[in-house]
């Protein structure tokens, strides 16, 4: 059976001035999987997750999601289609509880024309916000203030504030970077369960075991480009993304 | 029954409860600083003056027409900020006081230097609203005011504004456009403030420039402060206290506010959340400690 | 009215003067606001003292020089004081506390002023010189020269400090990030201390010029200027140097000019605030600022 492709890029570029952080880049993703997307440093991983989710305007290519191009698309219009992210430097409502953070989010179908004069105050919302909570292991957190909460804590809000949203796709922006080898754990455990739930997952990764160890497929991203796609292990022995992560040379 | 003195003292601070519950949308809500709140009164003012001094409309409609001015310009204002920054926006609302208080200044139409007189009472039933009644009339202002604000509070747009005061970001990737709800911040606000204006016009009978000045704004700003930025009973609090404070120096007149900007600064120091703001110490203590529970059961 | 050659040399010099005003004001300002990103609306009230010390020290010593380095260094104690005690500690709340904070201060200084030399304006006399030149029709006052001459000199030093010691070199990594100036082993609170003295003493100064200017002070002398020297770091950039010079030299002309003209549409505090508006609504990062 031929597979779905939810999301796709055609040529896809953002230059800065002289400088080319994304430079022509082709992926396909397939709904269900979990693909990696990996690259050293300024390798463009970043740029490219925030042309996909729209804070960034792409200098040329494409962006077709479920068929429609998207891109250009403000954010918020591209969160409304399904397209969910998280921020590698996490974004929590500081001042406003886990709870209220991820209930927010719970209302995105309402922020549209003038739906927001409904009530949020209501069963299958505050449900929701609970039920999201407890998927991330959160439950214990709702009432605190999400500004005190640690970083691995806050992670998790993202993913939980992501999913309400009702995301067919979640991009995760290095959900690993700056966390403790057990905060590891849990957000493995925690996006393999997503994954097991037949959401889509685009993972963007420094942590290249990591990666390799959760992702379906994979692709390397340097200077902009796609170097390699494949299966992670194959992926990894692949010479130029040795010599990518490593230097010329290393590569023998 | 009341004296005249108690009830004028009343009546004012329902008039600016109002407006200081526009400010606490704008600014406590959707956190976008507005330093120009009394321009919107005066807006409102001048909008309900007018039609009723020289049209002879009725005083419902030149209420109305305040504050629906006073919305179309704080649409205005919104939209001029979505391209600033904080502060930057903050001066640029300091500016708008400047420049709607020298129009009202230096053009006759609107009052000029002796401002407008014989504003005419509102009228319910051929019998002119005044003193007790008038205040009666502010209070159920006021009430309609809190109730559409508590219903902000407890919908999506009250969510929206509290995530764009946030982060604008973080905003965006749950669906909100944050363009939006600060123009809409705006233009709630500042309708809240027109209709004050209206109500203030009407009660004093005469207004000119000087009653709509950039001190007049930080006098608003206070209340909303003082009370709590993100609290209904706050701005009402804050109202009664700033109004209030005066009256209780009254002995010192001659350091009415220097006691009045000492209050304003120790409340910022120790208690910027103000006193019934949330997580405010005051809370806290009447909670007994347990503080940011769910809203409902 | 008829334009002539000479009517807009004077109209220039009055803009100069109030220029030479704004600036001085206004460069206190945008240190401040470069280092600890707080529009310090108190800095009008530093002026208000500065005029009120001079004024006293004058009538006390009968000598201008001791009476500025006694304006100077009143209004850098009072200066120091508010960041001590109102700024430094309220960094990390919401950016509109400082602000109110900064506000009620302003007041709060103006009233306490007004309660102790009286509301009313005061005469600021001296022995200098009141003699007016005259130049092709054109006048200008000693007390105008004296002004100018000060406050450009003043800012050209406080330029020089910037430029080429090392507490230009310390502000200027403080502008750049206050944690990581802190953590390069820069002693921030000393050098933001440095700065507040620096900004203090010259608007101390220039309070006590403009009373010479005018022969009068008042405790509401710094109503104007506390908020249109926020239109000159606006026009100039905030935390930028030559930019509030240029700013206020821009916004005092332009006043002058437009009072001449124009001063029957709109009193001049509007109208600067207009110029600011429009300038900010196609350039929301100042005129000199940097788009991000």
């Amino acid at each position: 059976m031929e597979r779905e492709v939810i999301l796709e890029t055609k040529d896809l570029a953002k230059h800065f001035g002289g400088v080319r952080a994304v430079d022509g880049v082709d992926i396909k993703v397939y709904r269900g999987e979990l693909l990696g997307i990996i690259g050293p440093n300024g390798a463009g991983k970043t740029t490219f997750f925030n042309l996909v989710t729209g804070f960034l305007k792409p200098t040329r290519g494409k962006i077709i999601y479920e068929g429609r191009e998207i891109q250009g698309l403000p954010p918020y219009r591209i969160a409304r289609m399904g397209i969910a992210r998280t921020f590698q430097i996490v974004r929590p409502l500081k001042n406003l509880t886990v709870f209220e953070n991820v209930l927010t989010a719970c209302g995105y179908r309402d922020y549209w024309g003038f739906s927001f004069v409904k009530p949020w105050d209501r069963e299958d919302y505050l449900d929701k916000a609970e039920r999201l909570l407890r998927e991330v292991g959160l439950e214990d957190y709702a009432y605190k203030q999400a500004g005190t909460l640690p970083l691995g804590h806050l992670r998790r809000l993202e993913i939980a504030r992501a999913l309400a949203i009702d995301p067919k796709i979640l991009l995760l922006d290095e959900s690993m970077s700056g966390m403790s080898v057990e905060e590891i754990e849990e957000i493995k455990a925690l996006i393999r369960r997503l994954r097991g739930k037949g959401l889509t997952i685009l993972l963007v990764e420094h942590n290249v075991p990591v990666a390799v160890e959760l992702s379906d497929r994979m692709y390397v991203l340097n200077f902009g480009r796609i170097i390699a796609e494949g299966k992670p292990e194959e992926v990894v022995r692949n010479k130029s993304v040795i010599e990518a992560y490593l230097g010329a040379g290393y590569a023998a | 029954m009341i004296g005249m003195y108690y009830i004028t003292l009343l009546t004012e601070i329902g008039i600016y409860s109002i407006a200081a519950l526009g400010l606490n949308i704008t600014m406590g809500y959707a956190g976008q600083v507005n330093l120009g709140q009394a321009a919107f009164v005066g807006i409102g003012a001048i909008t309900s003056a007018l039609l009723t001094l020289d049209l002879h409309l009725s005083f419902w409609i030149g209420f109305l027409a305040a504050g629906l001015m006073s919305l179309l310009i704080g649409v205005l204002l919104g939209a001029v900020s979505i391209r600033l920054k904080h502060d930057f926006l903050a001066i640029t609302t300091i500016g708008f006081n400047f420049i709607v208080v020298g129009v009202f200044e230096y053009y006759s139409v609107f009052g000029g230097t002796t401002g407008l007189i014989g504003i005419p009472p509102p009228r319910i039933l051929g019998h002119s609203v005044w003193g007790f009644n008038f205040m009666v009339l502010v209070y159920i202002i006021l009430a309609l005011a809190a109730a559409g604000t508590w219903w902000i509070e407890k919908s999506w747009l009250g969510r929206a504004f509290q995530a764009i005061r946030e982060d604008e970001e973080a905003a965006q990737t749950m669906g909100i456009d944050p363009r939006k709800y600060k123009i809409l911040a705006f233009a709630i606000g500042a309708a809240l403030a027109g209709f004050s204006g209206s109500l203030l016009a009407h009660f004093k009978t005469s207004i000119t420039y000087q009653n709509f000045g950039f001190d007049k704004s930080i006098e608003i700003l206070t209340m909303s402060i003082l009370g709590g930025m993100d609290s209904i009973p706050g701005a009402i609090t804050g109202a009664a206290v700033v109004k209030l404070l005066p009256e209780v120096f009254r002995p010192f007149v001659e350091y009415r506010l220097v006691v009045y900007s000492i209050v304003i600064v120790l409340v910022l120091v120790f208690m910027p959340q103000g006193i019934l703001g949330r997580n405010s110490p005051l809370l806290e203590w009447l909670r007994g400690g347990s503080s940011g529970e769910r809203s409902n059961p | 009215m008829e334009i002539t050659a000479a009517f807009l040399a004077q109209e220039l010099i009055t803009g100069l003067t109030l220029g030479a005003v704004y600036i001085a004001i206004a460069l206190g300002l945008t240190i401040v606001y470069g280092i600890l990103e707080i529009l310090h609306i108190a800095h009008a009230g530093v002026y208000v003292v500065g005029a009120y010390v001079g004024l006293v020290s004058y009538v006390a010593t009968h000598s201008v020089l001791l009476a500025f380095l006694a304006a100077a260094a009143g209004s850098a104690l009072v200066g120091v004081v508010i960041e001590r005690l109102f700024y430094l500690p309220m960094l990390d709340k919401p950016r509109h506390i400082p602000l109110m904070i900064s506000i009620a201060l302003f007041i709060l200084i103006e009233e306490m002023v007004a309660n102790t030399a009286g509301h009313y304006p005061k005469a600021f006399q001296t022995s200098l010189p009141s003699s007016v030149y005259s130049c092709c029709g054109v006048l200008i006052s000693f007390q105008q020269i004296l002004l100018m001459a000060l406050v450009y000199a003043l800012s050209l030093a406080i330029w020089l400090i910037f430029e080429k010691t090392r507490l230009g070199l310390a502000s200027k990594a403080l502008i750049q990030d206050l944690e990581v100036a802190e953590a390069m082993g820069i002693e921030t609170n000393k050098i933001v201390d440095l700065n507040f003295i620096l900004g203090s003493a010259l608007a101390g100064i220039a309070g006590m010029l403009v009373g010479i200017y005018y022969g009068k002070i008042s405790p509401h002398m710094g109503d104007v200027v506390a908020y249109e020297s926020l239109v000159v770091i606006v026009l100039g950039g905030f935390g930028s140097i030559v930019g509030a010079v240029v700013g206020g030299l821009i916004l005092g002309v332009a006043e002058a000019f437009l009072a001449a003209f124009f001063s029957n549409i709109l009193p001049r505090d509007a109208f600067a605030f207009i110029v600011m508006i429009v300038l900010l609504i196609f350039r929301p990062q100042g005129l000199f600022g940097r788009a991000e």
